[in-house]
């Protein structure tokens, strides 16, 4: 009897050991692939665009739902935005930077699926196209962040020297990710969103939140031209528009009065934001008078239940925006995609790489492609110019009020001011105030590392 | 000698009102797959312009269609010995595990390994003592243990839980926590040695004793640079020590001569507890941070740390700011003590949170068929912070309405003509150096935290057996009960510590008083 107790009870313990091996229910250890991919499905959101960078390009003045008298009276980074006020101490009015950390948060993720899937099992096709995927991925959000806090890009000599951000390919937490020059996080971006990968990645999407070569090739696109490479960058734009050239029709707003643009639409390549859009926004006069007139959304769509308002409200700029002149959005069904990449605004960055290479007329066709979709047959007429200044000045006009809500504005201005034939001093009147004025080598353009990641990261010195 | 095991499974089970589509594993199925959400989004613009209907918002009822499914399994085995020699000496030894399914956990983690040894010495029985007759009663005893910790909800290896993306309505993963594969157990050696004693026909005993704990490898969460994707880590940083006095007695201090004479007795306990960090190697550069970390070297692991606070100060744009003091006294009102000026000499040790002395005291008095009994206790030598809300600014131009509530001491700024005398709050406070949530770091909320208190009183009456005879019942006993009869407060403000959070200075609810009265038959 004794013996059997022996016997019995190392056995029962380690039958007991393995009884603790629950997986709890929705949960995993990432231990197989089907899991893993489940980490791209993300509803992806950063802070949107609208609350600083559209301000600073003068798009427009307000984050959304700001009253602007409480801004003016206000000690704050929204008011030296709005004022154009280089002298305020912005950096130390940045608490936190909850873009830049949830940027991180997916490009670690990203690092996830790049370490963990080579050890899985699963078909080749598949881990290669998760791999690729997760590698274009951490390249854009990368660029983000990039663009946002660093200077802009001229020349691989000057970019070495110039500050950039921490390039992240590694899962160890305990470790400060040091930052890099400009040129080094530009390469390391372009060698991750490279061929090798595109050309991994799926022709058609699973859905809005995952990649295909449309958007691979976007991404690639986007990131040579805002390095002003505008003849590598065409290649890219065009294919991209080959396989996905999708184009939101919105002459239908005629019928329902409402601009109704889901977040499941065939020209998201992928969706980066997920909350109305450009809801709330106060679009600056001098952005206001750019629309076109027949502008489908201006002239057509109400209020979401309203059809006594417009959907571009000037009531609601002076009475909720505390601004007179502007207009304000007041649409909820609309879901304008800031951080991501649509078709549609794709045809306007081929269209500048064709501009920018000499050809025209093609670019502007590119755009006219998109306005056929946008202004009603009463008022449009085709685009035409023959030389590179009148095409640029009519593709930008339409690409502004194409882009409202989005970081390109931003981007765009940022990236001319570097160009002797586009920069430009922005001009803004604000009530109270007056003019003010922000020159194209403000620092203003590059926004503040906030004091929490410097405190935890002393690396991250401004690039200002 | 004595050895045992035990197995424990609980398992509960939630479903919601629809499985279709269910997956078990992933704890999702298809009703959550419709998007409910855009679903909401369907106006009369969907529908023609003539149909101005909006459907009723369904996504506020999604948490309705799901599912959810908790098991946990426990182990333990235990083994238990003690050998006695000649009723003089004894050792005692114990070993235990506790095992748990600690998900994500290295399974060296999920077992809790506790053990013990002890040793003791029956001097009473030892034969030099027979001829002292007023000692009845004499142990000395000494123990060593040692025990365990550690995090549950921190994982050695990379977990992820699965939602369902709505949007897209298919299910997404989402990181836990992250990885780490460092993490050790927080271990805690304890050691004592304790005299217990029977005196005078044991008229007088007690226990005096003495104990050392020290815990080493301590938890706790430290911040990470964000670049990693992580906002924080749990680590193991720090060592801690109690030591401590407890003395507890109880004593005749009049014996009835006879069943219904008078007597009464009572009972002492006295304690006293020092904590102290030894060690802790996570540096922190900000006096902020510091001001804020439950760790501090050389200090109690609850202690508070404030700024000094100098009053308040009209601004050039005449707005009211706090005036905080630098560790010379410059006071500074331009900046708040997130900012860098505010340096870890700034912050100032005011004292620990835990109480340093305890007392408690229960006489018991006793006449023919009356007994009276109290307690009384006393905790002293401790800090709290309290009435915090007082100095917050919540509100702003736009009035108070996105605020629950504000405590009636806001009327005072605006009633007081002085516009330093009171904090600010509302539109006056927007432009304020300090927001309301750092205001519980300043020294002017911070109070002791003394108190003594007569918790209760106990007054009992037997009926007389004659009484009962004829009322044919074997006894009756009627008791009054009063709880929470009186307390005393080391404070100016008169807070009752035990109704007040003394970390962050909110109000609690106070214990009642209250009074019971019961009467109990014996059929």
């Amino acid at each position: 009897m004794k013996k059997l107790i022996y016997i019995l009870l190392p056995l029962l313990m380690a039958s007991c050991e393995n009884a603790l091996d629950i997986v709890p229910k929705g949960e995993t250890t990432l231990d197989n692939i089907d899991d893993l991919e489940l980490l791209l499905n993300q509803q992806y959101n950063l802070e949107p665009p609208t609350y600083n960078l559209s301000i600073i390009c003068n798009e427009c003045v307000l984050a959304p739902y700001y009253y602007l008298p409480a801004v003016l009276e206000s000690i704050s980074k929204e008011k030296a935005y709005l004022t154009y006020d280089e002298t305020f101490d912005r950096a130390s009015q940045t608490k936190s930077d909850d873009r830049y950390n949830d940027a991180f948060k997916y490009i670690n993720y990203m690092n996830v699926i790049i370490d963990k899937v080579p050890g899985l099992d699963g078909s080749d096709y598949k881990k290669k196209q998760l791999i690729a995927e997760a590698h274009i991925m951490r390249a854009y959000m990368h660029w983000i962040i990039l663009v946002t806090n660093a200077t802009q890009y001229n020349n691989a000599e000057s970019a070495a020297k110039a500050g950039g951000i921490p390039y992240v390919t590694d899962l160890n937490a305990k470790e400060v990710k040091a930052k890099r020059s400009l040129g080094e996080v530009y390469n390391l971006i372009l060698k991750d969103c490279s061929d090798e990968y595109i050309n991994a990645l799926p022709d058609k999407h699973a859905n809005i939140f995952r990649s295909d070569k449309a958007w691979g090739n976007a991404v690639r696109a986007k990131v040579l031209m805002q390095m002003k490479r505008y003849k590598d960058a065409l290649p890219y734009a065009l294919r991209s528009l080959e396989l996905n050239g999708a184009i939101e029709d919105r002459s239908s707003i005629v019928q329902r009065q409402d601009w109704v643009l889901p977040r499941v639409s065939d020209n998201n390549l992928v969706l980066i934001g997920t909350t109305p859009n450009p809801a709330g926004e106060t679009l600056s006069k001098e952005t206001a008078a750019l629309f076109e007139p027949g502008d489908y959304v201006k002239d057509y769509a109400t209020e979401t239940g309203n059809p006594s308002n417009p959907i571009w409200s000037p009531n609601y700029s002076e009475w909720y925006g505390g601004y007179p002149g502007g207009v304000q959005f007041c649409g909820y069904s609309t879901y304008v995609n800031c951080w991501g990449i649509t078709s549609d605004r794709m045809y306007y960055t081929a269209a500048e790489c064709y501009i920018r290479t000499g050809e025209y007329q093609a670019g502007l066709g590119l755009v006219n492609k998109v306005r056929k979709h946008r202004i009603d047959s009463q008022h449009y007429a085709d685009f035409k110019a023959s030389n590179e200044k009148d095409a640029m000045e009519l593709m930008q006009k339409a690409k502004w009020i194409e882009c409202i809500g989005t970081y390109e504005n931003f981007f765009d201005c940022k990236r001319w001011n570097s160009e002797d034939a586009y920069k430009r001093t922005i001009t803004r009147s604000i009530p109270e105030i007056g003019t003010v004025e922000l020159n194209p080598n403000s620092p203003l353009w590059i926004l503040p590392f906030s004091t929490t990641n410097i405190y935890y990261n002393p690396t991250l010195t401004q690039n200002y | 000698m004595l050895a045992g095991f035990e197995f424990r499974e609980t398992f509960n089970r939630k479903v919601g009102t629809s499985l279709l589509g269910y997956n078990d594993q992933t704890q999702t199925n298809s009703t959550s797959n419709i998007n409910l959400d855009d679903l909401t989004k369907t106006y009369y613009t969907d529908l023609g312009v003539n149909y101005n209907y909006k459907p009723m918002s369904a996504a506020t009822y999604l948490s309705n269609f799901n599912s959810s499914e908790v098991l946990h399994r426990y182990y333990s085995y235990y083994f238990n010995g003690s050998y006695s020699y000649d009723g003089r000496y004894s050792a005692s030894f114990s070993y235990r595990v506790d095992k748990a399914d600690l998900f994500g956990a290295d399974p060296k983690y999920r077992g809790r390994p506790l053990w013990s040894a002890g040793l003791s010495w029956n001097i009473s029985n030892e034969q030099f003592m027979k001829s002292i007759s007023w000692i009845n009663y004499l142990k000395l005893r000494s123990s060593y243990g040692l025990t365990g910790n550690i995090a549950s909800d921190v994982s050695s290896y990379l977990t992820a839980t699965i939602y369902n993306n709505s949007i897209i309505g298919q299910n997404q993963a989402v990181l836990n926590t992250p990885p780490n594969d460092q993490l050790r157990w927080e271990k805690t050696e304890s050691y004592n040695v304790g005299l217990d004693f029977a005196l005078f026909n044991s008229r007088i005993g007690g226990t005096v004793e003495w104990y050392r704990r020290n815990s080493t490898d301590l938890l706790k969460s430290v911040q990470l640079d964000s670049s990693t994707g992580w906002p924080s880590l749990t680590i193991n940083d720090g060592e801690m020590m109690n030591t401590g006095v407890e003395l507890q007695l109880y004593g005749t201090i009049l014996k009835p001569n006879s069943g219904s004479g008078l007597g009464i007795n009572a009972s002492l306990g006295l304690g006293y507890n020092k904590n102290e960090v030894l060690s802790q190697n996570y540096l922190m550069s900000s006096g902020y941070n510091y001001l804020t970390t439950p760790y501090h070297k050389g200090y109690p692991i609850n202690s508070i740390f404030a700024f000094r606070y100098g009053g308040f100060a009209t601004d050039e744009n005449g707005h009211q700011q706090m005036i905080w003091l630098k560790k010379d006294g410059t006071p500074i009102s331009t900046e708040g003590i997130t900012s860098t000026k505010f340096e870890i000499d700034d912050a100032v040790y005011i004292g620990s949170m835990d109480p340093k002395y305890t007392l408690n005291f229960t006489p018991e008095i006793t006449y023919r068929n009356f007994s009276v009994s109290a307690m009384l206790v006393y905790y002293g030598g401790h800090y709290m912070r309290a009435n915090v809300a007082d100095w917050t600014g919540d509100g702003s131009v736009e009035g108070y309405g996105s605020v629950r509530g504000v405590p009636k001491s806001y009327l005072s700024y605006w009633l007081s003509s002085d516009k330093n005398a009171f904090p600010a709050n509302g539109a006056a406070s927007s432009y304020r150096n300090m927001q309301s949530y750092l205001m519980e770091y300043g020294d002017q909320v911070v109070y002791s935290a003394d108190f003594l208190k007569l918790r209760n009183v106990v007054v009992g009456y037997t009926l007389p057996q004659k009484l009962c005879k004829k009322l044919r019942v074997n006894d009756i006993r009627l008791r009054l009960q009063l709880n929470n009869v009186a307390a005393w407060v080391r404070n100016s403000a008169g807070i009752d510590p035990e109704a007040n959070n003394q970390y962050t200075g909110t109000n609690l609810d106070a214990t009642m008083r209250s009074y019971t009265m019961s009467l109990k038959i014996n059929l």
